[in-house]
C-alpha cells in the first residue's frame, strides 16, 4: 500500500476543509502498523482511504499496483471484498444474522459455493475461539465476542490487509488487550494489520508507529519492544 | 450473489418486520384477487351466453314467427297471429330445408298432489332442448318418437318441481296438464342469458309439439322452426322464406325472422359483460397501482432504516448492484407473496360465486400467470428508486448513520 502526497478535502457550508494534508506513507506486505493521533486528527479519513472506502482527493494511492483513484464503484468493492478485512470500533455486525451468516457474508458476496462459505467460517470462527457460539446473534454475545466475530468476518476472503478502527473503543482494558493479541497472532501469521487508535497502549502493541497530528504525519517509526 | 441467496435473505429481512411486510402485501393481495375473482365471473357469464349462441342446431335453425308476437300492435287488415300447416307446407317445398318444425307456446294450469301451478307450457319437435335453451339436468329429453306417436310425455324445469314436488325427483311422476295426466321424464334448467333465467327461475313445462296439440287444439302454432341443409346460405334462406310467407298473407310484415333477436340480445348481455369486466378490472387495476405506490413507499422507509446495514455491506465488498439487487428482489418478493395470496383469494371467490350462482365460473391460467407476472412487475418498477437510491449511498455516510 503506497500513498503519495495525498490530500483529502471536503466541502462543507463554511468552505472547503482539509483533512489529510501531503501524506505519504507506504505499508509493506506483513507489518502490523498503528496510526495514532487526537480526534479530528485524520485518522479516520486516512484509514477510508486505505480501506478503499473513500478516493484520495489529491495525490495518488496504489494498492497492489492499481491506482485506486481511477476505479469505479464496483472495482471498489472487489478489492474491499477480498482484499481488505474491516474492524470497526462498533462491530458493524449485521443484527439478525447469527455469527455464522456474518462471517459468510463476505463470501456470500465472492460468490463462495455454499458448503465451502459455512465450512471456512466455522474454521474462523473457531480460530478466534468462538467455535461455540456460531450460532448466536450478535446482541446474545458480549463485546469482545463481538468484535472476535467481526475479525473472523474480516478474515473471510483471506485478506492481505485488515483495517481496525478504534477496534478496542468500546472494549475494557482485559477485553482489549486480548483482542490486541489476537491480532497480533494474526500478524504472526503472516497478516497486514493497520490498527487506528488514540490509545497509545493499543498502539504500542504494533510494530511500526505512524502518528498523526492535523492530518500530517509527525512521526513514523518502530515501537520498541518492552 | 446468486438469486436462491437474495430471495433467502429478502425472506429473513420481510420477517422481521412481519405485521409491516404484510399491510405492505395488502394492495397487492386486494389488487389482484379482485381482478382474478371479476375476469372468472366476466368469462363465465360470457361463456355461458357464448355456449347459447354457439349450439350447432340454433345456428342452422331459421325462427320465423308472426311479427305481431314481437311488436303486438292495433289489430289491422292482413294480420297474421299464427302459423297455419299451409305455412309449414310452403317452407317444405324450398330447397335447403332439412326440416321443419314448430313450436307452440302457451300459459296453462299443471298440478300435482294437491299444488297447482299455473306454468308456462312450451311444446316442440325433439331438439325442443335447443330451440327453447333449457338443459336437462334428470332424466331425458323426449325423442322423435315420443313427437310422431303423441305420447304424453313432459320435462319440468327445476323451478316447477319444486312448486309441485318440494325437493323429491319430478322424473316418474305424473301431472295433469289442462286435465290431460302426463308422465314427466326429465327435469331441466333454462340456457338462455345466463344469470338472469337463472335468478328468475321461470315456471316452464315442456312436451311435444303433437301432443300438446291434441291437448290444446285452438292454440295457434307461434314458431315455425325451420332446419337449413348443410351448405346453405342462412340468411338468404330466410330471406326469401319470409318474403314468400309474407306473399302468402298478402302483408309484407307478416313475419319475421326471429333467431337475429335472438342473438342480439345474446350480444347485448355479452358487451355489458364485457364492459362490466373491464370497468371493474380497471378499478382493480387502480388498486394495484396504489398498492404498488404503498411497496415504494415502504422500501423507501426500509432504505432509509437500513441504512446502516447498507454501509456495512458495502464495507465487506457489497457492489453498488449487489445492494440494487438486494432491495429489488425484496420489493419483487413482497409483491409476488401479494400476487400469491390474491391469486389465492380471487379464486376462492370465484368459486364460492360459481356455488351461488351456478355460472360456470373458472380461472383460467393466462389469467393466473398473467396476475402474478403483473404483481412482480410492479415489484420491479415501485422497488426500483428505493434500490437506486441504496445503491448510490456513500459507504462511509452509511457506516455512520445512526
Amino acid at each position: 500500500m503506497q500513498l503519495s502526497s495525498v490530500f483529502k478535502h471536503y466541502s462543507t457550508g463554511a468552505g472547503r476543509l482539509t483533512v489529510l494534508r501531503d501524506v505519504s506513507l507506504t505499508i509493506a506486505a506483513g507489518e502490523f502498523v498503528s496510526v495514532i493521533g487526537p480526534s479530528g486528527s485524520g485518522k479516520s479519513t486516512l484509514m477510508h482511504i486505505l480501506g478503499c472506502l473513500d478516493v484520495p482527493s489529491e495525490g495518488t494511492y496504489r494498492f497492489q499496483d492499481l491506482n485506486v483513484g481511477t476505479l469505479d464503484a464496483s472495482a471498489l468493492a472487489r478489492i474491499r471484498n477480498r482484499e481488505i478485512g474491516f474492524v470497526f470500533q462498533n462491530f458493524y455486525l449485521l443484527p439478525r444474522m447469527s455469527a455464522l451468516r456474518n462471517v459468510e457474508l463476505p463470501m456470500v458476496y465472492r460468490g463462495v459455493p455454499r458448503a465451502e462459505r459455512r465450512r471456512r467460517a466455522e474454521a474462523l470462527l473457531e480460530r478466534v475461539g468462538l467455535a461455540d457460539r456460531i450460532h448466536h446473534l450478535p446482541n446474545e454475545l458480549s463485546g469482545g465476542q463481538r468484535q472476535r466475530v467481526a475479525i473472523a468476518r474480516a478474515l473471510a476472503n483471506d485478506p492481505a490487509v485488515i483495517l481496525a478502527d478504534e477496534p478496542t473503543g468500546a472494549l475494557d482494558t482485559q477485553t482489549g488487550r486480548e483482542i490486541m493479541a489476537l491480532f497480533r497472532a494474526l500478524n504472526e501469521q503472516g497478516v497486514t494489520v493497520v490498527v487506528i487508535t488514540h490509545d497509545p497502549d493499543v498502539a504500542r502493541t504494533a510494530r511500526r508507529m505512524i502518528r498523526l497530528v492535523d492530518g500530517r504525519i509527525v512521526s513514523d517509526g518502530r515501537v520498541e519492544e518492552s | 450473489m446468486n438469486l436462491a441467496e437474495m430471495v433467502l435473505s429478502a425472506w429473513d429481512a420481510l420477517r422481521a418486520n412481519k405485521l409491516r411486510s404484510v399491510l405492505t402485501m395488502l394492495g397487492i393481495w386486494i389488487g389482484v384477487a379482485s381482478i382474478i375473482a371479476i375476469f372468472a365471473i366476466g368469462q363465465g357469464g360470457q361463456s355461458a351466453v357464448v355456449s347459447v349462441i354457439e349450439s350447432q342446431r340454433l345456428q342452422r335453425t331459421i325462427q320465423i314467427l308472426p311479427r305481431e308476437w314481437i311488436e303486438p300492435g292495433l289489430p289491422q287488415p292482413g294480420q297474421v297471429l299464427s302459423i297455419s300447416d299451409a305455412d309449414l307446407a310452403l317452407a317444405r317445398s324450398f330447397s335447403g330445408v332439412a326440416s321443419v318444425g314448430y313450436t307452440l307456446y302457451g300459459q296453462g294450469p299443471v298440478s300435482a298432489v294437491g299444488h297447482t301451478v299455473n306454468a308456462s307450457i312450451q311444446a316442440g319437435p325433439a331438439d325442443l332442448d335447443e330451440l327453447a335453451r333449457f338443459m336437462v339436468v334428470q332424466g331425458r329429453m323426449f325423442t322423435a318418437t315420443d313427437v310422431v306417436a303423441h305420447r304424453p310425455v313432459a320435462l319440468v324445469s327445476q323451478s316447477l318441481a319444486k312448486k309441485l314436488f318440494g325437493a323429491a325427483s319430478p322424473v316418474g311422476r305424473t301431472v295433469q296438464v289442462g286435465g290431460h295426466p302426463v308422465h314427466v321424464i326429465g327435469e331441466t334448467v333454462s340456457t338462455q342469458l345466463g344469470i338472469l333465467s337463472t335468478l328468475l327461475g321461470a315456471d316452464e313445462i315442456y312436451m311435444p309439439a303433437t301432443t300438446c296439440r291434441d291437448f290444446f287444439p285452438w292454440w295457434s302454432i307461434t314458431e315455425m322452426d325451420v332446419e337449413v341443409a348443410p351448405g346453405v346460405d342462412k340468411a338468404d334462406l330466410s330471406r326469401r322464406l319470409v318474403t314468400a310467407l309474407n306473399v302468402r298473407a298478402g302483408n309484407p310484415d307478416a313475419f319475421v325472422d326471429s333467431s337475429g333477436l335472438w342473438t342480439g340480445i345474446e350480444h347485448m348481455v355479452d358487451t355489458v359483460t364485457r364492459i362490466l369486466t373491464w370497468i371493474i378490472g380497471a378499478v382493480a387495476g387502480i388498486a394495484l397501482l396504489v398498492g404498488g405506490v404503498g411497496v415504494m413507499n415502504i422500501m423507501l422507509v426500509s432504505v432509509a432504516e437500513r441504512t446502516q446495514e447498507i454501509g456495512i455491506r458495502a464495507s465487506i465488498g457489497a457492489r453498488p448492484r449487489d445492494i440494487l439487487a438486494q432491495f429489488l428482489v425484496e420489493a419483487v418478493v413482497i409483491t409476488s407473496l401479494g400476487g400469491v395470496a390474491g391469486i389465492g383469494t380471487g379464486i376462492g371467490v370465484a368459486a364460492a360465486v360459481r356455488a351461488i350462482t351456478g355460472l360456470p365460473v373458472g380461472v383460467g391460467w393466462p389469467v393466473v400467470i398473467g396476475s402474478f407476472a403483473f404483481s412482480a412487475w410492479i415489484g420491479l418498477i415501485c422497488g426500483l428508486y428505493p434500490a437506486m437510491k441504496a445503491a448510490r449511498m456513500n459507504p462511509i455516510d452509511a457506516l455512520r448513520y445512526e
